[in-house]
């Protein structure tokens, strides 16, 4: 694979899954913090 | 007696629901063709738009739903006020009428698992003969089952019919126990799948060379036009954004649910499964042609071209291919069949609104689906047909509801509508900016589309006459979408009364 590619790769996954991920561990933090009786977060 | 107010247990069941309509059979046969054409510049631009057009108009349409409670007619006609219900249930009945055409995929993409299926049998335990007949070139044994399913196929219309009748019983048991459990299955599985099947393509030789079409920025390209207009559509047409799916989804939400991390979530998820997709499929196409641009050649072929006759044969040449078929087409059935749910869920949604019981209101939406849906299972020419103007008409339903928010004051809409139990907030400068940004933007990609020419007589065939006939012509657009006009505008304050007052 060309460098070119390799760069692109790593811009297009971080972007695209690392976005994902990212709200992926905030709403797994917000679930944590949340009071099961309320809703509300901590 | 009115049934019980059902709702998604968690803010996970929404998100599974979200991704479960945004990942359908236009990532796995849409995107990897475009991606692999345009390369890393269209997926920067992809995710560009995604944040532009895509998050802001689902973010407002699962605000309405959730604020609301009520399905897209009484949603969207509770937000418009009377004099403007007619645009809630044009949007309405475009995306129905993508349901209808949708729910023959289903169909399809359950033949091709069952193809796959008893290949792969064949491949384990009998000849590989069967193996052997999808893989010669000269047998065209793709090419024919293709043209023999799509065209005047009983067999096509079995498959579709068990899809619907499938379809019915889940979404017959209700949110919690049907939609909510089925995804809950069907969504991590298909992830899974995806990546099993990326893993194999990247491993084959040659296959890397896909990742360098998929991956590599050319940044002379962002100079050119079409990729920009080819990412905002892709992104529309993928996401969902602006069918009304999300109001339905969000008229199940508990009201303490995140509006905004919910659906940056179910987006950001869409996408990650639309590249995944690409991730299998152009490695496949890349390792198994001849050279590069015979593999671009497949890309050109078109969305039903490639996943139905070209993939299934590539598979077929790889060592252990079938197995990898038999995942793909099962990666694909799930997705197919996980997008029909939601869009009967709209239909059932506001039959529950008019207060048809839940049991029967799903038979009545599979009986439509599958009587509308006839003539696209019969005449593939039908089924383009439907694809091209409901596709593009989303966009416009994608318009009316920007119109909607802008009516109502976009930044009075994020502080009323969305930032309520909201912890996760975007700038209102962003939302407002947005929302005016795709009103404009839907009217010049409804006006771009037209313009393309893919008709040779656009509005008047060669003698003359309104060419209405022809499947991608500019007046059977305006034809098809008339008449959903007339009915919204004709029965403006039956269906105001019916479903907004009530």
């Amino acid at each position: 694979m060309s460098q070119e590619a390799i760069i692109g790769m790593i811009i297009c996954l971080s972007i695209t899954v690392g976005g994902f991920l990212t709200f992926l561990v905030i709403a797994l933090r917000a679930d944590k913090d949340e009071d099961p009786e309320t809703g509300e977060t901590a | 007696m009115a049934e019980k107010r059902e709702e998604f247990s968690n803010r996970w069941g929404i998100i599974l629901a979200a991704l479960g309509m945004a990942i359908g059979a236009g990532n796995l046969w849409r995107f990897p063709r475009i991606a692999g054409e345009h390369g890393g510049t269209f997926i920067i631009l992809w995710m560009f738009f995604l944040v532009i057009w895509s998050i802001p108009l689902l973010m407002a349409e699962l605000a309405i739903g959730k604020h609301y409670r009520k399905g897209t007619l009484g949603s969207l006609g509770s937000l418009s006020g009377k004099k403007f219900n007619w645009m809630g249930t044009f949007v309405t009945l475009v995306t129905v009428g993508i349901a209808f055409y949708y729910s023959v995929v289903t169909g399809w993409s359950l033949r091709y698992f069952l193809l796959n299926t008893q290949n792969l049998v064949n491949y384990l335990f009998g000849s590989g003969a069967m193996n052997e007949s999808f893989a010669d070139p000269n047998v065209n044994f793709m090419d024919n089952f293709w043209a023999s399913l799509s065209n005047s196929s009983w067999e096509a219309v079995l498959c579709y019919m068990v899809t619907i009748t499938v379809a019915i019983w889940v979404l017959g048991k209700g949110i919690k126990k049907g939609l909510e459990k089925t995804n809950k299955i069907l969504i991590p599985t298909l992830f899974i799948l995806l990546l099993v099947v990326s893993a194999f393509a990247i491993q084959m030789p040659g296959g890397v060379e896909g990742l360098e079409y998929l991956f590599t920025i050319d940044v002379e390209k962002f100079k050119d036009p079409i990729i920009w207009i080819e990412a905002i559509t892709d992104s529309a047409w993928s996401t969902g954004a602006g069918w009304g799916l999300m109001i339905t989804i969000g008229s199940f939400s508990r009201q303490k649910e995140d509006v905004t991390l919910n659906t940056f979530l179910g987006a950001f998820g869409n996408n990650t499964a639309a590249l995944l997709a690409a991730m299998a499929i152009l490695p496949a196409v890349f390792a198994m042609a001849a050279t590069p641009a015979e593999a671009i050649d497949f890309l050109h072929g078109g969305n039903t071209a490639l996943v139905f006759t070209i993939l299934p044969q590539l598979f077929a040449q790889m060592p252990g291919g079938p197995f990898l078929s038999w995942i793909f087409f099962g990666a694909f059935a799930m997705a197919a069949f996980s997008s029909i749910l939601p869009m009967m869920q709209l239909i059932i949604k506001n039959l529950t609104d008019y207060e048809i019981p839940k049991k029967k209101a799903a038979i009545i939406a599979g009986a439509a689906c599958f009587v509308v849906g006839f003539p696209s299972a019969w005449w593939l020419d039908f089924f383009e047909n439907q694809d091209w103007v409901w596709g593009v008409g989303l966009l416009v339903s994608g318009i009316f509801i920007s119109f909607l928010i802008i009516k109502y004051g976009p930044m009075k809409f994020k502080k009323d509508f969305i930032d309520q139990n909201s912890d996760f907030k975007v700038s209102k400068y962003y939302f407002a900016g947005m929302i005016y940004f795709n009103f404009v933007a839907g009217l010049f990609l409804v006006y771009w589309w037209m313009d393309q020419g893919y008709s040779e007589y656009p509005w008047f065939d060669e003698n003359g006459k309104w060419n209405v006939i022809d499947k991608f012509s500019n007046a059977t657009i305006v034809t098809q979408w008339a008449v959903a006009l007339v009915i919204a505008v004709v029965f403006n304050g039956w269906f105001y009364r019916k479903f907004v007052k009530k």
